[in-house]
């Protein structure tokens, strides 16, 4: 199987719609059920510079998988971003999500300087949290009726990763 | 606590709003910066926010010497919660200023707003700031390792919430 990796376009907007509103991505993120291609062409023709996203997409160009942090805009927090991660159904468990967080990491650590890279995942998301405890994120606490799940309120593991040293600002 | 008035911060309000955050205690326990000024709050109070509810407190004389506000969260199906922050001046700690204010915005929270969660960050060492929140039902759920950069160094933060203590009734 082959893929490459590249940064997010305003074209991938019809797939990244089919990607995000997918059940099992819709249940264990925060996005919403239905959406258009016409909401993410929106959404990617004004990406802040301060949120880098990547895709990774197979030898025919559809778009397979979506990673991407978000640095926090407050000043004293520009250390910091949000990271995220879908797979679509499919090519779940075949490398790329694994690929994808690896690329997001090295722009993050290398070229961005970041310190710290933080998520939320769904506690039932044992998938993801596995992957991103393999990538060296921490559990460091859980988040009590968090995001509405299909009906429910559920709970969320906050999960970090530090980079650089901790205590001084580089 | 007829000494003190709470109410909602209007545009008039910005000089003494930049001058309550100009406190180091004030700046360096919230996310704000040293040095606020004038027209930052100017903007702030004057920005359509619809998510944002926002209450101060003054004296019977008329000095601003507390702040707070709720965020509702944007995002649909993170629409039943809210961040909150405050501040007090430092001069008017441990005399119930905090405690009026924050129970006022949780008071609006529960049974203006229906919110379900009501959660904040706060720095580990806060220590006046976190046996308010105890106080008002406040459980710690997770600590943020080097979150923000206070005076030259990444501190850790304390990510608190309080759900909500009963359910909404039906008239």
């Amino acid at each position: 199987m082959s893929f490459h990796i590249r940064r997010i376009e305003p074209g991938d907007a019809g797939d990244m719609a089919r990607l995000q509103s997918a059940a099992a991505v819709v249940r264990h993120t925060s996005q919403q059920p239905y959406q258009t291609a016409a909401d993410w062409q929106e959404k990617l023709q004004q990406l802040p510079a301060h949120c880098h996203w990547l895709v990774a997409c197979s030898a025919e160009g559809d778009v397979m998988a979506s990673a991407g942090l978000n640095i926090l805009q407050q000043a004293r927090c520009r250390h910091v971003a949000d990271v995220f991660l879908v797979v679509r159904d499919e090519w779940q468990g075949r490398g790329v999500g694994r690929a994808l967080m690896q690329a997001l990491l090295e722009l993050a650590d290398n070229w961005l300087g970041l310190v710290r890279l933080q998520l939320m995942a769904q506690q039932d998301n044992a998938r993801a949290i596995a992957l991103y405890e393999r990538f060296g994120f921490q559990h460091e606490g859980v988040v009590r009726q968090d995001i509405l799940q299909d009906g429910q309120y559920v709970d969320s593991v906050v999960m970090a990763r530090l980079c650089g040293p901790i205590g001084v600002p580089r | 606590m007829s000494q003190y008035r709470i109410r909602k911060p209007e545009l008039a309000d910005a000089a003494a709003l930049a001058a309550l955050m100009a406190a180091p205690s004030c700046y360096g326990n919230t996310l704000q910066l040293p040095y606020p000024s004038l027209s930052l709050w100017q903007q702030r109070l004057s920005a359509a926010e619809p998510l944002k509810h926002a209450l101060l407190l003054e004296t019977g004389a008329g000095q601003v010497i507390a702040h707070g506000s709720l965020w509702r969260e944007s995002v649909p199906r993170l629409a039943h919660g809210a961040r909150l922050g405050m501040a007090v001046h430092q001069d008017w700690q441990g005399k119930g200023v905090g405690s009026a204010l924050l129970q006022a915005l949780l008071e609006l929270a529960d049974n203006w707003l229906g919110l379900h969660r009501v959660e904040l960050t706060v720095f580990t060492d806060n220590a006046a700031a976190l046996a308010l929140y105890r106080k008002f039902g406040f459980e710690q759920e997770a600590r943020l390792r080097a979150y923000a950069l206070r005076d030259g160094r990444y501190e850790d933060v304390l990510k608190m919430a309080r759900l909500r203590p009963f359910p909404l009734r039906q008239a």
